[in-house]
């Protein structure tokens, strides 16, 4: 079946979807159209003439030896057509590593369907494909799994009795290193050395969208079609055609519409092995989506390191050295992200600051927990949350006022380009450009700090615990090394641009059209643009990191000059503005590329005001207010768009969402009852501080990362903003912060000892004290009555206070 | 229940089932276990998502006879001659409603994933009450989860086709 068939077997219902020119005032993004009126196309929506659904059986114990899996129930139920388990199959694939750079990984790869031992709940161990996705789903019940529990690891300290892998005692799966110097003479000149341990849990990106692939081969089984890849197309397509035998192009990633991606969703998983598989064996098109609570199981997680962090400091405020021991929980088997997850940490816990001394290894530790990948902001979430509640501590140590202790170490403008080594095990990573004091002042600025501080001191007189803090980041943007692009004139005169990148509601399409429309001098509303499609181009090596502006942007702006040459060379004197211009010159096409070895470095400053109700404990985020260089906004409304969307996921990662197991390896939060995400209520009105800063010389746009930003220093922020509220400095030290975290630093309830400040000013007294009384979270969350569905409100509470240790 | 309802051989049952869909009467035959989302879907409404299936996400918000719904856990025999709306009632690409353009000039979507069910709540809510003030906005929004763009620009949106001013409320 060729593409073209294909195409016209999309159901009646999508025919009237059609392209509109964006430039009309009415709307904000040409994408916007589908998607408001119903007519977008998410891979849950492809319908498949004749298709099957495929339901995958997952392992229900975190650790153990499979003894058998017996089918035959499964396979004599209504409608199955199919029914397979890893002995069924001659060859057991691995998810393969897409990142190189601990190949020793290549020992902890997951099968595509776990063959001896399972090793995390949510395993996949059989596949049923049947007519129904109801009857698929009450087959897979009929699945007898018999499996010998092993003792599960599910600490990152703790000895591994059963290991994880028995190749592996002590489970460290890769390690990184990077040492400048002994850190142990810098600490013993220091006037101050301090020493905190600090966790961030188990966490994940969590599109709203679950993950979904069809599968489709034409009848000679040459041909593969797909539905639902998305972030690293490319690397996906490659993967897939090797497990099947094909050549790349015999592989077709058909565009769909992504419900979000943050990090997760688009990574290779098992069910992209899975699914062409029974397309393959029954000859019919094969469609699987998952489900949130598989969702929950199946999905990278991410976050759950421990620091062991500890910092020299001079008494004027120097910073001397940093030292740091961290355990990144793995999971169990090593992702295509392999040995990045374990190296961000490393790279980003310097963040912006001088230090003559750096010491810090970080171990990948295997559990028996779901495997571990990205989601937005990987490791300098956590290494943020860290670096800027100790940079508080050792201020309040010192008795000097936070702000100015950052000042001090600040690198200035003058040191760029800034090196930041790493010692002899690790690249070094360069600053590229960037004025990190002025971003620091633009956010005092914005917040005007002084006034908020005068106002917390005047509340907390009033007995109310309120605080302000700040959390520094350094957005490393633009990894993967090249990206191409196609741009065509087509016959009509109209302007297409190709690309595998993906649109994933970050605005791709808009800002790779404005790229365009100001090179060539045509409007918007002439220019198409194809995303997260194999079928005309397969160029471009994915959508991650924050990287589509600089990469995807730049190699969008390298064709347009082309063309434009072309135009000129062809006719110095044609106007582009005319339609009939391009209408002479097409049908044709170039590709625009752009390479770029190392990241940009995009530096910017939360800022965060939060008051703790004593009575129920709940925080409320009253600012949040984010100061950015991104060096330059391509699409003003969409960064900004990024930059809030991302804060608030800071503010869900460091007050809300959790993924806990328990001892056993049961994960604990595997629907949206346990596992809690901002709703409006929960959401600070977050005021972003956009600056463009020149510099940057990486990229012929002069842009920084911009989709990540909004995240990077939230957890710092807005963790410091509780523990100034609290008044007690070194009181937060892991996230998220749930009301068992302040309990202890609350002040007993007013009237029971009398009225009184409860905290006051900038004095760090310590307060220890506990309260009694009753424990209620986030009275504000409430789901209207008039909704089916009321009841979670009180549920929502009842389990978050249940789950907690 | 429903007008007709049939036994197959191997005991399951099947009934018709039909209601209205943005005015339009629609008959299916359906499995009487069938979440009002799932049958919409099968009809051809593919605006109401599946986030989550368990009544939390309102991904799958619809209205039935005015009032929002989270369809994912509604029967649909529940709805049998009731009146359902979804977001391809409220306009089409060619003629969108003020709504519709509202967001996406204000950015209320990014993904769009969650936008029909946000559609389908600031409907009801305009219906009955045509200037809400900012915190009935935020009220009627409150029950769905929307993981890209933090909220305000869909509070912004229902509030500039309400013309609600934005309030200062969020500051504390
Ligand atoms: S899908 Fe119905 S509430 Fe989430
Ligand atoms: S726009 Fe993506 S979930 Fe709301």
């Amino acid at each position: 079946m060729t593409p073209d068939q294909l195409a016209t077997k999309v159901r009646p219902a999508r025919q009237g979807r059609r392209q509109i020119d964006d430039d009309r005032p009415e709307w904000g993004r040409r994408e916007d159209v589908p998607l408001v009126t119903g007519q977008g196309e998410y891979v849950g929506d492809v319908s498949r003439d004749g298709e099957l659904f495929l339901r995958v059986v997952r392992s229900p114990v975190a650790h153990g030896r499979i003894v058998s899996v017996g089918l035959e129930a499964a396979r004599a139920a209504d409608g199955v057509e199919l029914a397979l388990c890893a002995t069924d199959l001659d060859d057991v694939p691995e998810i393969p590593l897409r990142v190189h750079n601990r190949p020793e990984l290549r020992s902890y790869l997951q099968p595509v369907l776990a063959g001896s031992v399972v090793r995390y709940v949510g395993e996949p161990v059989a596949i049923v494909v049947g007519r129904s996705q109801r009857e698929v789903e009450d087959a897979a019940d009929l699945v007898e799994l018999d499996i010998q529990e092993l003792v599960p690891v599910v600490d990152v300290e703790s000895v591994q009795k059963d290991p994880v892998w028995e190749s592996t005692p002590d489970g460290r799966l890769c390690s990184f290193v990077a040492r400048t110097a002994d850190f142990q003479e810098a600490a013993q000149e220091a006037d101050l050395v301090v020493t905190q341990v600090f966790d961030t849990a188990r966490d994940t990106g969590l599109p709203l969208e679950t993950r979904g692939l069809v599968a489709e081969w034409n009848a000679a089984a040459t041909e593969l079609h797909l539905w639902g890849p998305t972030k690293f197309v490319r690397f996906t397509r490659a993967s897939v055609a090797e497990w099947f035998h094909l050549e790349p192009a015999q592989v077709v990633c058909h565009h769909v519409d992504v419900g979000g991606m943050f990090g997760p969703r688009g990574e290779l998983y098992p069910e992209d092995f899975l699914v062409p598989l029974a397309a393959l064996k029954l000859r019919r098109p094969v469609k699987w989506i998952e489900d949130r609570n598989e969702h929950f199981l199946a999905i990278n997680h991410s976050r759950g390191q421990r620091h062991r962090i500890t910092v020299a400091v001079d008494a004027d405020g120097r910073l001397r050295g940093l030292k740091d021991e961290i355990l990144q929980d793995f999971g169990a088997y090593a992702r295509p992200i392999g040995g990045r997850l374990t190296e961000i940490p490393v790279e980003a816990i310097p963040g912006p600051y001088r230090w003559p001394v750096i010491d810090v290894t970080c171990h990948a530790v295997a559990t028996n927990k779901t495997p571990m990948g990205t989601m937005r902001g990987p490791g300098t979430f956590d290494a943020g949350f860290v670096r800027e509640r100790m940079m508080d501590i050792v201020a309040a140590r010192l008795e000097m006022d936070p702000l100015e202790f950052r000042r001090r170490n600040l690198i200035t403008a003058e040191e760029m380009p800034y090196q930041q080594d790493f010692g002899g095990e690790m690249h070094p990573s360069v600053y590229d450009s960037g004025d990190f004091p002025l971003v620091l002042d633009e956010l005092s600025e914005a917040v005007d700090v002084q006034l908020v501080r005068a106002e917390i001191h005047r509340r907390r007189m009033e007995g109310e615990l309120v605080g302000f803090g700040v959390g520094l980041f350094l957005a490393h943007a633009g990894l993967g090394v090249e990206e191409s692009i196609k741009l065509e004139v087509t016959a009509e005169g109209r302007l297409r641009l190709l690309t595998a990148g993906s649109e994933i509601g970050q605005g791709l399409a808009t800002m790779l059209r404005i790229v365009v429309a100001e090179v060539l001098g045509v409007p918007q509303a002439r220019i198409d643009v194809v995303t997260n499609s194999t079928e005309h181009f397969d160029g471009g090596t994915g959508t991650f990191s924050a990287r589509s502006t600089i990469f995807s942007g730049s190699a969008a702006h390298d064709a347009a000059q082309q063309l434009l040459a072309d135009l000129r060379s062809t006719d110095p004197a044609a106007d582009p503005s005319d339609p009939d211009t391009w209408r002479i010159l097409g049908p044709r096409s170039v590709i625009g590329t752009h390479r770029q070895s190392s990241p940009t470095f995009g530096f910017g400053v939360h800022g965060a005001v939060v008051r703790i109700d004593p009575d129920t404990l709940a925080v409320t985020v009253e600012r949040l207010v984010v100061a950015y260089d991104c060096g330059r906004a391509i699409d003003r409304p969409s960064l900004v768009g990024q930059i809030v969307g991302a804060a608030m996921q800071g503010v869900g990662g460091t007050f809300l969402q959790h993924l806990p197991f328990d001892e056993h390896g049961q994960p604990q939060s595997t629907t949206f009852m346990d596992y809690l995400v901002p709703t409006v209520y929960e959401a600070p009105d977050v005021e972003v501080v956009l600056l463009e800063l020149a510099g940057t010389d990486s990229n012929p746009l002069g842009v920084k990362g911009g989709g990540e930003a909004g995240i990077m220093g939230a957890g710092g922020a807005l963790a410091n903003a509780v523990a100034d509220a609290l008044g007690v400095p070194d009181s937060i030290t892991r996230l998220p912060i749930g009301p068992d975290a302040l309990l202890p630093f609350v002040p007993p309830l007013a009237g029971q000892d009398g009225i009184g400040p409860r905290s006051c000013g900038w004095d760090y007294a310590k307060r220890t004290e506990a309260r009694g009384g009753t424990l209620l979270i986030r009275p504000e969350r409430h789901v209207p009555a008039a909704l089916v569905g009321a009841s979670a409100a009180v549920a929502l509470a009842w389990w978050w206070i249940r789950r907690r240790p | 229940m429903t007008d007709e309802e049939r036994h197959d051989g191997d005991g399951s049952t099947r009934l018709t089932v039909s209601y209205g869909i943005n005015g339009k009467v629609s008959a299916r035959e359906i499995d009487p276990s069938e979440s009002l989302l799932d049958d919409l879907r099968a009809r051809g409404f593919t605006g109401a998502h599946a986030g989550c299936e368990h009544g939390v996400c309102g991904a799958c918000t619809v209205l039935v006879d005015g009032e929002p719904v989270r369809s994912c856990i509604v029967l649909s025999v529940q709805v049998q001659g009731a009146a359902v709306e979804t977001v391809e009632g409220l306009g089409t690409v060619d003629r969108p409603s003020d709504l519709q353009q509202a967001f996406s000039q204000c950015r209320g979507l990014q993904c769009g994933f969650c936008t029909p069910g946000f559609l389908m709540l600031a409907t009801a809510l305009l219906r009955r009450d045509p200037t809400p003030d900012h915190e009935a906005i935020r009220e009627a929004v409150s029950s769905n989860l929307c993981r890209c763009t933090g909220y305000h620009s869909i509070v912004e949106a229902i509030g500039r086709v309400s013309g609600t001013p934005r309030s200062s409320h969020d500051r504390g």
